[in-house]
């Protein structure tokens, strides 16, 4: 089943919440992280190789497109690679010191280029890890250049155990760090949650029944606290968990997800919810909170809508629109963002996916319309 | 790697189902085609591009008195602090550096426009002002001294002249 659920999803390879919604599967079914996001399963690895406009037999790669799995040594060892780079303008216009309105240049950023590893050691217990070589040139406070763990793993009905550098899991894990959601419209420049942000801890995962997942976890903040130091030190506990129900109207054919996270980090409180609604071939339609509020009484709201419809496995038109709204009685101030994306998913070869996008960024200082194109290759 | 059969089995179609397809030349084209007429929206697009600062130019040459006993000026009472205000139109922070002086910088990191009254901290040791975005750092004058590797242009930071004799003073933007 897990093989049809990811064949199904094949219009991206990326770790988006849509695609488990379009499907009604857990992320897990074709990533290595329970989180989704990255290595991809012998599962998540088959359900993408023959998905795109031209096949791979098609220019005549006839023995990359055969290939069934991206497993070595009996299936001892999972291999992958994520890469992405950004084609964007990033920054805020601006007057210059001459009095001229500058807009920010367009630069390509490498995001990701990252190799996976996935050894299994036992029937029970695993290590996974990837490195992220494009941090080396460009990072945001607070993102984590690698992952790694070891995950403890009986069987698909009991919990299992990470332990190691991993993302605690809050709200469902968007691979675009453009997003308003862990953003702090106080502070347009700089995540509040930076993009693959990981921190030393465990987390327990239960995905036992088809209706219900759950995830709890410990940490040490210390990248937290690069990102959002007003907030959190270095060495901050921090504790977060995630519930999420998966009803399934099986007459109508949708999936849905209703559930809400919760994180406390030194003076930061999260609470946040996610709802989302979808069908095989039709599309998905899904919505996210995040609530944040610290000691010192910074508020922070921040909600996103988002909608993708599936013209072709390999083609799909999306739009979101989010708002992000902050105070802060310390220096007296309040700001606001809003973000509209329309874009679309092509994937003109299997493992290759291009996203033009339009995006227009509004804060109360300035506004920013602009085109966008993400580049994103994976094995 | 009795995968490929496992798959059938489940309904997912088999290497040669795909290969029959995909061979369809007339669909290839079309993709082709459609791919084509794609990048020839492309210019439309990039003319859909615009960005606006909201709200007057800034005017130079404007002066504004201050002191540091009253809001929003007070947190300059202590070495390190850091206060922000408009001068002219002008975003401007003031930073407490020693006993007897006060910078002012504009309140716009130039790499990607950070506000330094949020996200600078002042290095009384080094006297330098570091910005928590992306870790760009400039002297007093505002010299960057050390920018993020990301193929962006280093930029100065545009530094103003202040006047200070505790507990008042005066900038100018
Ligand atoms: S905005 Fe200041 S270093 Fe990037």
């Amino acid at each position: 089943m897990t093989a049809l659920a990811c064949s199904l999803a094949a219009s991206s390879a990326w770790a988006l919440p849509r695609m488990s919604l379009t499907i009604g599967s857990r992320c897990s079914n074709c990533h290595v992280n329970p989180q989704g996001s990255g290595l991809r399963t012998d599962s998540g690895f088959y359900s993408t190789a023959q998905n795109g406009a031209i096949t791979w037999e098609q220019v005549g790669w006839q023995k990359f497109h055969d290939m069934p799995d991206n497993q070595l040594a009996d299936g001892r060892l999972t291999v992958g690679f994520d890469s992405r780079l950004q084609m964007a303008r990033l920054g805020a216009p601006h007057w210059s010191d001459d009095g001229e309105l500058v807009t920010p240049d367009r630069l390509v950023i490498p995001m990701q280029m990252a190799p996976a590893l996935s050894v299994k050691i036992t029937d029970w217990l695993s290590a996974t890890g990837s490195y992220n070589v494009s941090t080396l040139q460009h990072s945001y406070l607070g993102q984590s250049p690698y992952d790694a763990w070891l995950q403890i793993k009986t069987s698909q009905e009991m919990p299992s155990l990470r332990v190691g550098m991993i993302q605690p899991t809050i709200g469902m894990r968007h691979d675009d760090h453009t997003m308003l959601l862990r953003r702090n419209p106080l502070n347009p420049g700089l995540p509040m949650i930076a993009p693959n942000w990981n921190e030393l801890g465990a987390e327990v995962t239960y995905e036992g029944q088809h209706w219900i997942s759950a995830e709890a976890g410990v940490f040490m903040a210390n990248n937290l606290a690069l990102s959002d130091s007003g907030a959190v030190k270095k060495g901050d506990l921090i504790t977060s968990a995630r519930l999420t129900l998966w009803p399934q109207l099986e007459d109508y054919g949708l999936n849905s997800w209703i559930g809400g996270s919760f994180l406390k980090a030194g003076d930061l409180t999260l609470v946040g919810s996610h709802i989302g609604l979808g069908k095989p071939y039709w599309g998905a339609l899904q919505a996210e909170m995040v609530m944040t509020q610290t000691a010192a009484n910074r508020d922070m709201l921040s909600w996103m809508i988002h909608a993708s419809h599936p013209l072709k496995e390999w083609f799909v038109l999306e739009a979101r629109y989010e708002k992000s709204t902050g105070s802060t009685s310390v220096a007296n101030s309040n700001a606001e963002m809003t973000s509209l994306v329309a874009g679309v998913q092509f994937i003109p070869l299997p493992n290759v996916e291009l996203r033009p996008e339009y995006r227009v960024l509004t804060t109360k200082d300035w506004k920013l319309a602009q085109w966008a194109l993400q580049l994103h290759l994976w094995f | 790697m009795a995968k490929a059969a496992d798959q059938h089995d489940l309904g997912v179609p088999s290497g040669d189902a795909r290969a029959d397809v995909g061979s369809d030349r007339r669909e290839f084209l079309c993709k082709i085609g459609a791919l084509a007429s794609a990048g020839a929206l492309a210019p439309l697009v990039v003319g859909c591009e615009s960005a606006e600062v909201f709200g007057p130019e800034p005017v130079a040459g404007v002066k504004l008195d201050f002191d540091i006993t009253k809001e929003p000026f007070k947190p300059l009472a202590d070495v390190g602090g850091k206060a922000k205000t408009i001068v002219g139109g002008t975003p401007i922070v003031m930073v407490r550096t020693t006993a007897t002086q006060v910078l002012a910088f504009k309140d716009e990191c130039p790499h990607k426009q950070c506000p330094l009254s949020a996200t600078g901290s002042w290095d009384t040791g080094k006297k330098q002002l570091s910005c928590g975005c992306h870790g760009a750092v400039f002297d007093a004058t505002g010299k960057a001294v050390s920018w993020p590797k990301d193929g962006t242009t280093q930029t100065n930071l545009k530094a103003f002249k202040v006047t200070f004799a505790s507990p008042t003073g005066t900038v100018q933007a």
